[in-house]
């Protein structure tokens, strides 16, 4: 939206003016290849991935190791470090509670992770004790 | 020179649904449409079963049952948007795009030296599906409808692996003669019936049909068809695409719909829905028009009728237009028929910036203007329908059924892909 313009004197301002900044042109610069989908569960913990955060994702056939990767498991849409190791692909958590995965040919990587955005009012909202 | 290339998309609807769910991989999926009723997408492995294009779903319920498979509701929200985003993928290739359909399109290909245009068919496959997900067969020739044969074709043939090119081939003669008369773009049924009595009977054998004979029993279109048979472009390649000519809003009720009141509220429905496509386009329309149908296919007392009349001044305001619309939905109303599908119809369209403007109209035009650019900001913001023109029931026999529609994946916050 256009900001306000004076009546009055015209303000040398004027000829500095430039665009907000846009956050999703940040965040997603090839919109064409960008999705958008919703962490849930703590496997990703240790790399700052919490339950319920948004994650910014790109669609690319670049992958390589340590790159957090969405891919599709035996039906199953699953958030995980990518790792090469030899000639063998696996994906790793990164919570010590869970077990790594290796890739067979069925698996499918949807795209790689760019960003997990965390909204910390609600993370706090539910550690905190329920009043009673 | 240069070839025509068309890109199709293999089994949109469903290869769009799967390009989001893993759950729907390896099994028979298809995508219902027209209220859950019919097939309209069929993964492979749904047509191994033999589960036919447009079949009724009660018929195919139980094989799809045993079978582990899956319908779906059309999800028009996220097609559209798989659409966009597939197509766009290859303006990489060149800057001469037709968007020809929501899973098709034409572009027009400069010839390399460097690259052959199965390279370059292939690159453009392996681009859309890692970008996508999408699977896409693309065909070559230096017409359109021998672009088009070729992409069937690849689509068919697995040795093609999905990308075939005619353009100057030996094969050219052996493909069109494996293609039936009818699969030929724009030789429709009855065309296809006749030409079988006359013994033409694939590609090939219209391709070398007499010119005369073709054009008193076909036209100047089966000139056409022909020359482009033969590597003539006759069909235009469409660039840009023009000012829209006509606007349609309609729908196949769920259950059929007798009742004044309930179509009512299904034309208010409708014309709400068209104007906001109008107002997207940035048009004015200069006519509406209203039409009922009773099902055709069914044995019921039949009734079809439409009424046509003028917006004057041109408008793309749903109050100016939701007036009228009603007054044609009285005037061809008659009781006591089961109404099964009706719509709204806009024409005489012109971009709303160049339509001429009395001095009069000006303040009028300005109020509606705002007023409509506000409701559809609200209806952006909290959801289709959230501020309506009008007071109609938003529910009733006559609304669409999307029964087992997945999410809007690209389109909704609400309605994001969960990872685990």
């Amino acid at each position: 939206m256009d900001r306000q313009h004076y009546t009055g004197f015209p303000s040398a301002s004027d000829e500095h003016r430039r665009p907000a900044l846009n956050l999703h042109a940040l965040l997603a610069p090839r919109p064409l290849y960008t999705f958008f989908a919703r962490h849930t569960g703590d496997a990703m913990t240790g790399a700052n991935i919490f339950d319920d955060d948004l994650l910014v994702i790109e669609r690319t056939c670049d992958y390589a190791d340590g790159h957090i990767v969405l891919a599709f498991v035996d039906g199953e849409r699953i958030v995980r470090r990518f790792e090469r190791r030899e000639d063998r692909l696996f994906l790793c958590p990164a919570n010590s509670g869970y077990a790594e995965i290796e890739l067979d040919e069925e698996a499918q990587i949807f795209g790689r992770v760019m960003h997990s955005i965390t909204h910390h009012l609600r993370r706090i909202k539910q550690h905190l004790p329920t009043v009673s | 020179m240069s070839a025509i290339a068309v890109v199709d998309a293999d089994n949109f609807y469903a290869s769009a649904e799967r390009a989001f769910d893993p759950a729907l991989h390896d099994r028979p999926l298809v995508v219902l449409g027209n209220n859950d009723g019919i097939t309209v997408s069929r993964s492979p492995e749904a047509k191994l079963l033999g589960i036919p294009m447009g079949a009724p779903i009660f018929q195919v319920r139980r094989l799809l049952d045993r079978n582990n498979g899956v319908a779906l509701s059309s999800n028009y929200t996220l097609y559209h948007d798989m659409s966009w985003r597939f197509q766009s993928c290859l303006e990489d290739f060149t800057p001469d795009i037709e968007h020809y359909s929501v899973d098709e399109l034409f572009l027009k290909m400069p010839l390399s030296s460097l690259r052959s245009l199965s390279e370059t068919g292939r690159e453009m496959r392996r681009q859309v599906r890692v970008l996508t997900g999408i699977p896409v067969s693309v065909g070559f020739g230096e017409t359109k409808t021998l672009a088009k044969l070729a992409v069937e074709i690849a689509k068919k043939s697995a040795k093609a692996d999905g990308v075939l090119d005619l353009t100057g081939s030996p094969y050219q003669e052996e493909a069109l003669s494996r293609v039936a008369v009818g699969d030929v773009w724009n030789v429709g049924p009855n065309y296809s019936a006749m030409l079988a009595r006359a013994g033409i009977r694939t590609a090939l054998a219209l391709r070398d049909a007499d010119d005369e004979w073709i054009r008193k029993r076909m036209t100047v279109v089966g000139a056409r068809i022909v020359q482009e048979l033969r590597g003539v472009q006759c069909f235009p390649f469409i660039q840009t695409p023009k000012t829209k000519q006509q606007l349609c809003v309609s729908r196949s009720f769920g259950s059929p719909v007798a009742d004044l009141q309930d179509l009512r509220a299904a034309t208010a429905f409708f014309t709400a829905r068209v104007a906001e496509k109008l107002r997207e386009h940035k048009l004015l329309a200069g006519e509406l028009s209203v039409f009922v149908t009773t099902d055709r296919f069914k044995d019921v007392p039949q009734y079809a009728a439409s009424r046509s009349l003028a917006v004057a001044p041109k408008s793309d305001s749903t109050l100016e237009l939701l007036p009228l619309a009603l007054e044609g939905l009285n005037r061809i109303y008659r009781e006591g028929f089961q109404i099964r599908k009706a719509g709204v119809i806009l024409n005489d369209l012109e971009l709303a910036d160049s339509a001429p403007r009395r001095l009069w109209d000006v303040a009028r035009y300005e109020i509606h203007k705002r007023l409509m650019a506000t409701v559809d900001l609200l209806n952006a913001k909290w959801g289709k329908d959230a501020v309506r023109c009008g007071f109609f029931p938003n529910s009733g026999a006559w609304r669409t059924r999307f029964e087992r529609r997945s999410s809007a994946y690209t389109t909704d916050w609400r309605q994001l892909m969960t990872a685990y």
